[in-house]
């Protein structure tokens, strides 16, 4: 599918060194529009949307952004520790505002599946539907993201 | 915004200070595997005026697939006399574009710009007791400022808290505890919170927030400066506000 002008401004913000180091596309060939319409389906056929995974997300990142040096169970099956680093982000979608820099690791014992996820990430999931491109060092794939997350 | 009366704007006279500063880089510190200490050496006739705790941005140049400079922010890790060069301590951040670019191409002799300073976090100038909290690449404010009333001749009762994960997380040790023996009432006091099954640390183990009670003697008259992660200002900001030190007298340098 072809990109309209907008979406090579924002794939030109997403390509790597600009904003972070790998970007947000790793090697995928596919146009933004592309990669977000396959990911909607399959959030589709998984029965979750874009809105309650990052809403998830970010409750994990929130109940561990100022913990100490430490990670936190919760839920008796979530093993979550945020760490923070200095410094903002902004988005590739250039709506201005900054986001800051941060990892989240959760790893879900009954799943035995570990995923990590930039405050970034959550931003790109709940407002744009973007999970990152295939290759992208922080894409997760949403079937792995449901099954971390819900399961 | 249309101003439709008289406004009074207070611009703070540190804002004039700020300057974008040319530099060499005249030395470059490997502290442990992810922290190096970079020595920038500004450009001949160069003087740089910041109080002990502030930052500067650095400006990265273009490498690999960066195209563009970045700026970032960093505190100065020396001490304010040494005005024509300046020090500061960078952790790497696996794929940061400033971090990558110092930790992967910075080498001795490069050019590099910065502006600054920038920054609240700075000494009191007071009489009071002080407590220092620092982490990983925290330690630099808190370098800066031991170095600035070394010269001063600071004759306050001090006490560093410097919380790591293991051994090899520590860096600047003999240094920071060389303090002791330059002010009289001076302790460095490195905590490990997960040492590493069978490593020979002999030290302090767990948090920091336990061993403060042993070294507050007058809470009402003591400071603190913390800098880290929002988790670390967050928990120790508690203990030292359950150990009676005043909120006010707590001051933070945040990463978040």
């Amino acid at each position: 599918m072809k990109e309209t002008p907008k979406e090579k401004r924002i794939r030109a913000r997403m390509m790597p060194g600009v904003i972070t180091l790998a970007g947000f596309v790793g090697k995928d060939k596919r146009s933004l529009s592309e990669i977000i319409a396959a990911d909607e389906k399959e959030l589709e056929t998984l029965g979750r949307t874009a809105e309650e995974i990052a809403q998830r997300m970010q409750a994990f990142t929130d109940a561990t952004f100022d913990v100490f040096d430490a990670r936190t169970v919760i839920e008796e099956n979530y093993e979550v520790e945020t760490e923070v680093i200095r410094g903002k982000l902004p988005c590739p979608y250039a709506h201005g505002g900054l986001i800051r820099k941060l990892v989240t690791t959760l790893t879900n014992r009954r799943q035995n599946i570990t995923v990590k996820w930039t405050a970034l990430n959550i931003h790109l999931i709940k407002e744009h539907h973007f999970f990152e491109g295939k290759g992208s060092s922080f894409r997760i794939e949403p079937a792995v993201l449901v099954k971390a997350l819900f399961d | 915004m249309k101003v439709k009366s008289e406004i009074n704007i207070e611009i703070p006279a540190s804002i004039f200070n700020i300057r974008r500063f040319e530099a060499t880089v005249a030395e470059i510190i490997d502290y442990t595997y992810d922290i190096k200490g970079i020595l920038f050496k500004l450009a001949d006739g160069e003087s740089i005026d910041f109080m002990a705790g502030q930052y500067v941005q650095l400006e990265t140049s273009p490498y690999d697939k960066v195209k563009q400079k970045v700026s970032r922010a960093y505190s100065i890790s020396s001490k304010p006399e040494l005005q024509n060069a300046l020090q500061l301590i960078i952790r790497y951040v696996p794929e940061g574009i400033c971090t990558t670019w110092v930790h992967q191409h910075l080498k001795l002799g490069d050019k590099v710009f910065f502006t600054g300073p920038y920054g609240d976090f700075f000494l009191r100038d007071t009489e009071a007791d002080i407590i220092y909290v620092a982490g990983g690449s925290g330690k630099a404010p808190i370098k800066s400022m031991l170095e600035h009333l070394a010269e001063s001749g600071c004759r306050r009762k001090m006490t560093y808290f410097f919380g790591a994960r293991t051994k090899k997380d520590l860096y600047l040790t003999d240094e920071m505890t060389a303090f002791e023996n330059v002010f009289p009432d001076f302790k460095y006091v490195p905590v490990l919170s997960a040492p590493e099954p069978g490593c020979d640390w002999t030290g302090k183990t767990g948090f920091v927030m336990p061993y403060f009670k042993d070294a507050i003697r007058d809470p009402k008259n003591t400071e603190a400066y913390l800098c880290g992660s929002p988790g670390m200002i967050n928990a120790v900001t508690k203990a030292l506000m359950e150990n009676g030190i005043p909120k006010e007298k707590i001051y933070y340098d945040s990463f978040g």
